[in-house]
């Protein structure tokens, strides 16, 4: 059973997991309690890049897209770069875009 | 499986299953990323009201059904990778472990459905809720769907036991090759919905 234990996917899973209890102990109102308005949307997107690079890693690792050819990686991480940083951009400046 | 072979493994391109599941897989991708990017526009445009709704939601449901759903994923890929092997022994076993873990995450759903719909909280109280409702329902239909990949992918697993055990039954190379594909297809779908969630919890839960 040890060796199972020692495998890549499994090193996978821990840092999946470290990274989600991260997010989870952030994401709770001790973390964003300072009063300065713009820590609070920094702690929210540091969130959200830390779920793009587990989502990462999981289509890296579970998914093995790792192993498969070039055009898979391009689209997978095309969908992570466009999906993250259009939720990053509107979450920032999204009332901006509205008022245009 | 000889050095020769393993050097192949690792430098040949592959695609983890069926072409068709991809297109399928990143079909979906796409949707719930306009999903996902349609809820931060509004959220935007109307912050109050999302982070009151917000500050209502139990973190730890969201965060518990995350290590589920990783656990999950886990598993399967533990299930494929013995699946690969000359002498499946743990297959069965890995993919059982990841059934009960997305019955987990069902379990901590309905518990949460069942409290905010007794607390009169519905798809009409607000727009967050309207998107919660249908982001958590889509995704729990994936799960449902995913459960039932699962249970395919479990009987799969154990007739390769079957196999192995008894000598007299051979498959050939390319039905071997055929099946293994079909459980690539399972594993990849069950992962993205692992992934989909990865990136609604933060979204839904945790952004203030």
């Amino acid at each position: 059973m040890m060796h199972q234990l020692l495998k890549p996917v499994s090193a996978t899973w821990l840092f999946l997991m470290l990274a989600t209890s991260l997010s989870w102990w952030l994401g709770q109102d001790q973390a964003f309690s300072s009063d300065i308005s713009s820590d609070y949307r920094i702690v929210s997107s540091g969130l959200m890049l830390i779920a793009f690079i587990k989502a990462r890693i999981v289509i890296r690792y579970f998914m093995e897209v790792r192993e498969a050819p070039l055009a898979l990686k391009l689209v997978c991480d095309t969908w992570l770069v466009l999906v993250c940083g259009a939720i990053i951009y509107l979450y920032w400046f999204g009332s901006a875009v509205s008022a245009i | 499986m000889s050095e020769a072979s393993e050097y192949v493994k690792k430098t040949k391109p592959h695609v983890p299953g069926e072409v068709g599941i991809w297109v399928f897989i990143l079909g979906d991708m796409v949707i719930f990323g306009l999903f996902f990017i349609v809820f931060i526009y509004n959220r935007g445009l109307n912050s109050d009201v999302y982070f009151q709704s917000q500050a209502t939601l139990n973190q730890n449901y969201g965060a518990i059904n995350t290590l589920f759903l990783l656990a999950s994923s886990w598993f399967v890929a533990m299930g494929v990778d013995d699946m690969r092997r000359k002498v499946v022994r743990l297959a069965p076993l890995f993919f059982t472990l990841a059934m009960l873990c997305g019955l987990g995450f069902g379990v901590v759903k309905i518990i949460e459905y069942r409290e905010k719909i007794s607390a009169g909280i519905t798809l009409t109280t607000n727009d967050f809720y309207m998107y919660y409702y249908i982001f958590t329902g889509l995704h729990f239909l994936h799960v449902l769907i995913g459960m039932g990949v699962l249970v395919f992918l479990w009987l799969k697993a154990r007739a390769a036991v079957q196999r192995s055990a008894d000598t007299s039954i051979t498959k050939k190379e390319n039905e071997k090759e055929n099946e293994m594909m079909l459980i690539e297809s399972g594993a990849s779908y069950w992962h993205m919905v692992d992934l989909l969630w990865i990136v609604l919890f933060p979204l839904l839960y945790l952004m203030k």
